[in-house]
């Protein structure tokens, strides 16, 4: 008798998602899945658009990371305007981004994914949450807490607000820094270094209790994708995009020049159980095509960071695990090594003489018909690419979301788990939280174009072929 | 983030006000309307101690602007109540597993506040009930009219703690009666 485990929704992740889990006769995994359940319908309802509002609207994507689209869409409008930002403009994009990414990371990091790791996959969920965390790690818990203040502290301080500032234009920027918010930000770097420090400790000191999962998230050979900058070093705003393969041997790469070619590189396929598109290295075709991106991909693309702590801890990543480790489970230290870059990045940044420039707006028309838009999203590259008619409106856009170009790699990484730890005979709630906890190492974030954020109540259901319940797991 | 404040280290945050919810929903954005009103009239009380906060949806990061303040009062929009209706109630640390995503409810922020960084001020939640939450950047009449009845009364609480510290705010109102409410006593 066949029989399917559905969970629904997966929880701390950001969106709306399920996953299901088809078992055989002899209550083998013979098959799961990662359902995407939410629609978004931000390409087809920007048509007829300006263009000048493109970044406007698509930082409205989403709640989460914003600042990421109104990148990817300010770069989009530049290609069309065809103007070069003014370098200090370059630098406050590139700030806000980091910043971005910092925030982004730290919440997944500290409030998403370590309560499974501190407390373990199998312990209590009770105590398996942030609250749990709390109680019995309060100085991890805040040092997450104040990290993740610290980036959405940034991004207020340049943008005025922390979700959807409408600082980032087609062109530059719309106002320049000041030497009270440089200094304030300055100030707080020390204190955000040492967070990040302690909570590097912390993870090293339960990264060793894993074993079974690091063997088992979504550990197979893949490419993986980023950016990088001339030197081949970390990037996150601009840079060419590389895939490399799961040796981290050069497999191509778009110039910024030649983002518009992504189409050449990235095809998208469409299964019928997902809203999600399934993109993949199309010289390779589908699905044999698959590649990651997002803080491991980033780091195994990149010959290195750049900064001094972020290199230091990199070099202790690549002794313990090698030049391109497989298995998602490290997309966690990955993240932490970003955030020390990003936070290192952002003093850099801050510290150039130029910094406080009022030159950051570069004006034009369209010189163009159509643009593309590429940065790094925390969870990985985000593709904009629009055309506008002769009278500035969009009249046709596409977007390639970070989360997407993981899809296949989730998929796969969902079906890799369960067929590890799910035991359809004995249902326990441990082996079904390791099936969601391949999917937040990916740190998905698909709530774009919806308002209403993830918070349901879990429920897994044991059904057999005649749709009979035969167990049912729930957790409110 | 729409702020009056001043260097926390001269004047001590008295009370804080976090106006949540989605602009791009009408209704849904009463919250972040009730702070937008705030600020227009909080000038003529000159109150140093008062910070406002708009936002999407409540995140972690708050229990810092929490944990400064000696009382907060969150501001929503609801579907629990008839359109235009106003409630006012207590606020208390709550925690709970359901905190599974990005955001968290007044009460799980308050807990986290307490645990994390060991100061619980007294909280109040303040509702507005939703008459639509359809895609729209505008409130409809009976909540816009809701959203000042509201934010007047909030001024008038602030006015009452000025006097008396320890007052505990309530209100039970539609947008047509609140005009009618004694905030003298």
């Amino acid at each position: 008798m066949t029989r399917t485990i559905t969970i629904d929704g997966v929880t701390r992740i950001e969106g709306h998602a399920k996953i299901t889990i088809h078992l055989d006769d002899a209550g083998k995994v013979r098959d799961a899945q990662f359902h995407v359940t939410q629609f978004r319908g931000f390409e087809k309802f920007v048509e007829g658009r300006p263009l000048t509002e493109m970044p406007g609207i698509m930082a409205r994507i989403c709640g989460i990371c914003p600042v990421s689209h109104l990148m990817a869409a300010a770069k989009a409008c530049d290609d069309i305007l065809a103007v070069q930002i003014p370098p200090t403009a370059d630098k406050l994009r590139r700030i806000m981004n980091l910043a971005q990414m910092v925030q982004s990371h730290a919440l997944s990091f500290f409030h998403l994914s370590s309560p499974d790791l501190l407390f373990g996959m199998d312990g209590d969920p009770m105590r398996r949450n942030i609250f749990g965390l709390i109680r019995e790690h309060p100085d991890f818990a805040r040092d997450g807490i104040l990290l993740r203040k610290f980036g959405q502290d940034v991004i207020a301080l340049l943008g005025g607000k922390k979700i959807h500032p409408a600082w980032v234009v087609p062109g530059g920027v719309n106002a320049p820094l000041t030497e009270e918010t440089r200094d304030t930000i300055l100030k707080q770097i020390p204190e955000a270094i040492a967070r990040v420090d302690r909570a590097l400790d912390y993870f090293h000191q339960v990264e060793d209790r894993y074993p079974a999962e690091v063997d088992a998230f979504a550990n197979f050979p893949t490419l993986f994708a980023g950016l990088v900058t001339p030197d081949g070093l970390l990037e996150h705003y601009d840079g060419a995009m590389k895939f490399v393969d799961h040796n981290a041997t050069p497999v191509a790469e778009l110039s910024p020049s030649n983002h518009s070619h992504y189409g050449s590189l990235i095809s998208e396929a469409v299964e019928n159980y997902s809203y999600l598109k399934f993109p993949y290295f199309k010289p390779h075709g589908y699905p044999a095509g698959i590649y990651r991106v997002g803080p491991l991909a980033r780091l195994i693309v990149a010959e290195r960071c750049g900064t001094v702590r972020a290199d230091m801890e990199l070099g202790v990543f690549r002794t313990r695990l090698g030049r391109a480790p497989q298995s998602s489970f490290h997309y966690h230290w990955a993240r932490l090594i970003e955030i020390l870059y990003g936070i290192e990045m952002i003093q850099r940044l801050l510290q150039y003489p130029d910094i406080l420039n009022t030159h950051i707006r570069s004006r034009a028309r369209p010189n163009r018909l159509e643009g593309v838009g590429i940065s790094e999203a925390p969870r990985g590259t985000l593709i904009h690419h629009y055309k506008i008619d002769e009278n500035g409106l969009i009249r046709w856009a596409n977007l390639i979301i970070a989360t997407g170009h993981n899809n296949l790699a989730m998929n796969l990484g969902v079906r890799q788990v369960a067929e590890r730890f799910v035991d359809g005979n004995k249902l326990q709630e441990g082996m079904l939280n390791r099936v969601e906890a391949v999917i937040r190492c990916f740190d998905p974030c698909l709530s774009c174009s919806t308002h209403a954020l993830g918070q349901m109540p879990l429920r897994i259901e044991l059904c057999a072929s005649d749709g009979e319940v035969c167990d049912v797991l729930q957790r409110n | 983030m729409c702020c009056k404040e001043t260097d926390s280290a001269v004047v001590a945050l008295e009370t804080l006000f976090i106006g949540y919810g989605n602009s791009l929903r009408a209704d849904d954005g009463a919250g972040p309307a009730v702070i937008e009103k705030l600020s227009t009239l909080l000038p003529t009380y000159c109150d140093p101690s008062v910070r406002l906060i708009s936002c999407a949806q409540l995140t972690p990061e708050l229990a810092t602007d929490i944990a400064q303040a000696h009382r907060v009062i969150f501001v929503d929009a609801t579907m629990a109540l008839p359109p235009g209706h106003m409630t006012i109630s207590p606020a208390h640390p709550e925690e709970s597993n359901m905190v599974m995503g990005h955001h968290f409810t007044p009460g799980a922020l308050l807990a986290i506040t307490q645990h994390a960084l060991g100061a619980c001020p007294g909280a109040w939640v303040a509702a507005i009930g939703c008459q639509s939450i359809e895609i729209s950047d505008q409130l409809t009449p009976t909540v816009a009219t809701a959203v000042d009845h509201l934010a007047i009364h909030l001024l008038k609480c602030l006015s009452r703690w000025a006097r008396e510290p320890g007052f505990l705010p309530k209100l039970l109102a539609d947008s047509e009666s609140a005009v009618m409410i004694n905030y003298g006593n």
